[in-house]
């Protein structure tokens, strides 16, 4: 028997997944060059959203030391934050590159869209 | 001394990082610097590469934990005989890189693209040698990052309108790699709770986690990751379009150091975090990619014959090497890992030297196509010699390093009775023989001979693909110097069994 | 981008005054609180890029390259991991990891080594400023740099 309620429970993980299909789809299906690299941006955040969601739980708090000594079970983790910090960074870096590749692209071709660049090719 | 032996790993890492944004810097107020500057830095760092191989076979394994804290809260940088040698393989080849470019960029792009050019060979080093001596997972992404945002530029900093399009299409496939790879480090950590490879392996293998379904889910995720990074058929696609319209010496650079350091990250990972037994019984990752090895040689043979533009050739050549590599992972003895791993080391070599030939070629006459080679022979004499000696390597002729490899590769296939692979590797060696053997018979004995007049590459560039192709004789005869460093590590890696 | 100021609507433009000290003084905030609260150098470096980006958006990209130039953005660019990895070359020097403060002999004080992190945070601030200003010039401004 399907246990219902264990998949309603972790529903972050299903909204993470929805993202991800979206985002390989646009990414397979768009023929415009932005929209394929926006679909690896939903993808990208679809990861984020995994990560800082199994790094959360309710009520937590920031886990910084104050003075005063709080019971470690109230931190939310900040390692995975801290990855995604690491890895929006790098996605900067690489939305920055395809930008910019993006508009050589269209100076070159004229056209952004991926099929009649192929005829151009 | 100032320097402690066990900061040698940092310094792997730190000196080209840093040189790339003192380049950045420098460039300001002087033009023109950035060849020199980075020729000195990437010398240093090969200094110090050969520096650690030294210090990792006579007194060790270094770790390397900064900011003073232990693993696995630290970030720990570990350095094996293996990543030893995947460094020296990086820092060597970029070091030539930037020797070999000298020249060459300067009549290929405008000073300012040169300029850029230094800085981002620079940041590609850093990257890939961060890349390779990581100790944990997530540092591993991150240098990669470093290494495709790159290489990516790299590519597309030719500006002609083919280059910008396949580093676009480059970009694309290779960014899903990477998330793939981010997303499989997620269901590893999500399970685990840790990231560092050591702690993983343990924790897995503690927990009982060898039938969970997150840990599944993060092999294929990570094997898929790593398998577009090293254009592991049947996801090379992006690379022959890249590497037929890049700058030579960013093809050899990439398919010397960049798909060699994926498929090593691919071997390291799978057999450290997840054990042999786990990529053998339970997921079969080495079967798949066995097999998906052998078609892939004899594919990228087939389709290598059937191009006439030689750097496109020479990209499908690179797939069926890279099944050679796998191949040899995929035997899953110890002998066809050292023979994989070896074949690694002397891949890079020659197809690094054949890429240098292939652009000096073009640096003077302007050919690339295979049909335009007649007469090569007497024009650019030296040059030819140098790209012979890298496809007799190539298609493993004794005494080059090609045989050598390709002779472990049949013989570990042979002792695990895995007959049809040794039939494979035969059969693609004969393919690799037509294909490079047409070009040297079109040089040499095509025609041609009364309009040629004798007209060498400049000494920048032949001394990289002369040191290449020399080091493709000696690697040959010297080739226990590379299997020093393959075998201890092939060995822990084979009998590191923590399934309980 | 147009070259010339995209509005002339002295409501936007008085706003944009008053509104952006207020946004550099967040950002260096979360720049500078970065090591005892949420927040750090990438944080509060976007920030403050994006007070930049506000202002060549509401005068022009003319305005914006002359208030930022390229010059001093092309060296503040790399001027941040230079900080970084020159500190922690120097906790190298001094015999300790890489970053390992407490290396350092004025250091050894956990109070004062959370400077050092400052440091490394404003390196960051400083770098992620300018790349990010830079980012945006440099798309907008295709079509008038040529």
């Amino acid at each position: 028997m399907v246990n219902l309620e264990f998949y309603l429970q972790h529903y972050n993980y299903w909204i993470s997944v929805l993202l991800f299909m979206i985002g390989l789809y646009t990414m397979i299906a768009k023929k415009n060059l932005i929209k394929k690299f926006l679909g690896l941006n939903i993808v990208d955040t679809s990861i984020y959203l995994f990560f800082i969601s199994m790094g959360d739980k309710s009520k937590a708090i920031a886990p910084i030391i104050h003075g005063e000594h709080v019971d470690p079970t109230h931190y939310s983790n900040p390692l995975p934050s801290v990855l995604i910090l690491t890895a929006i960074v790098v996605a900067i870096g690489l939305t920055a590159t395809a930008l910019s590749l993006s508009i050589r692209i269209y100076e070159e071709y004229g056209t952004l869209n991926s099929e009649k660049i192929e005829e151009l090719w | 001394m100032l320097l402690n032996q066990n900061q040698l790993p940092i310094l792997l890492v730190l000196i080209p990082l840093f040189g790339a944004y003192l380049a950045a810097i420098s460039v300001l107020f002087k033009k023109k610097i950035n060849n020199i500057l980075s020729l000195i830095l990437l010398s240093l760092s090969f200094f110090l590469s050969l520096l650690t191989a030294n210090h990792v076979l006579t007194s060790g394994d270094i770790s390397y934990h900064t900011a003073g804290l232990q693993p696995p809260f630290a970030i720990e940088i570990v350095v094996d005989p293996l990543s030893a040698l995947m460094t020296i393989i990086i820092t060597s080849l970029s070091l030539l890189t930037v020797i070999y470019s000298r020249e060459f960029i300067r009549k290929e792009l405008s000073d300012k693209r040169e300029s850029y050019y230094y800085i981002l060979v620079l940041l590609l080093t850093g990257g890939l040698n961060w890349f390779v001596i990581a100790g944990d997972i997530f540092n591993m992404f991150v240098g990669l990052e470093i290494l495709s945002i790159s290489s990516y530029s790299l590519i597309a900093i030719a500006q002609n309108k083919e280059a910008i399009a396949s580093a676009y299409q480059y970009l694309l496939m290779g960014s899903i790699g990477s998330s793939f790879f981010l997303l499989g480090t997620g269901y590893l950590y999500i399970m685990t709770g840790t990231l560092n490879f050591a702690d993983l392996a343990i924790r897995i293998a503690q927990l009982g986690l060898f039938n969970s379904e997150a840990i599944f889910a993060s092999t294929a995720f990570i094997v898929t990751g790593l398998s577009i990074k090293g254009a592991i058929f049947p996801l090379h696609v992006w690379m022959p379009d890249a590497y037929s319209k890049a700058l030579a010496p960013i093809c050899a650079l990439s398919s010397g150091a960049i798909i060699e350091a994926a498929v090593y990250a691919l071997i390291r990972i799978t057999l450290t975090v997840y054990g042999i037994e786990f990529i053998t019984e339970i997921v079969p990752v080495k079967t798949i990619l066995l097999w998906l090895a052998g078609i892939a040689i004899i594919i990228g043979s087939l389709y290598a014959i059937s191009q006439s533009n030689i750097k496109r050739m020479l990209a499908y050549s690179s797939v069926s090497q890279m099944g050679y590599i796998v191949m040899g992972y995929g035997i899953g003895t110890q002998l066809g890992l050292s023979a994989g791993i070896l074949h690694l080391f002397n891949h890079s070599i020659m197809k690094a030297c054949l890429f240098f030939a292939v652009g000096a070629i073009a640096y003077k006459t302007g050919k690339t196509d295979l049909y335009e080679y007649e007469g090569m022979g007497d024009k650019m004499p030296v040059t030819m010699m140098f790209f012979s000696l890298a496809a007799i390597s190539m298609v493993g002729i004794p005494p080059t390093n090609g045989f050598i490899s390709k002779f472990y590769l049949v013989w570990a296939s042979a002792s695990s009775t895995r007959w049809i692979f040794a039939a494979i590797i035969l059969v693609s060696s004969l393919l690799n023989a037509i294909y490079f053997f047409r070009i040297i018979n079109k040089a040499y004995f095509g025609g041609g001979h009364e309009e040629a007049s004798r007209d060498e590459a400049p000494y920048t560039m032949l001394v990289p693909i002369g040191v290449l192709a020399i080091s493709c004789v000696v690697f040959g005869l010297a080739f226990n110097i590379p299997l020093s460093l393959i075998e201890p590590v092939a060995e822990k890696l084979m009998t590191l069994s923590l399934i309980i | 981008m147009s070259e010339g100021p995209i509005t002339k609507d002295v409501l936007v433009k008085t706003v944009t005054k008053i509104l952006i000290p207020p946004i550099q003084l967040f950002g260096l905030y979360v720049i500078m609180h970065g090591h005892i609260s949420p927040g750090g150098g990438f944080q509060g470096g976007v920030i403050i890029a994006s007070s930049f980006i506000l202002y060549a958006l509401v005068f022009g990209y003319r305005e914006g390259a002359h208030r930022a130039k390229l010059k001093i953005r092309q060296f503040l660019e790399p001027l941040g991991p230079i900080i970084f990895g020159t500190i922690g070359l120097i906790c190298i020097l001094f015999s300790g990891n890489f970053l390992q403060y407490s290396a350092i002999p004025i250091l050894a004080n956990a109070e004062i080594a959370a400077t050092a992190i400052s440091l490394v945070e404003i390196g960051i601030g400083i770098t992620v400023t300018a790349v990010i200003f830079s980012i945006f010039m440099a798309m907008g401004g295709r079509k008038t740099d040529g």
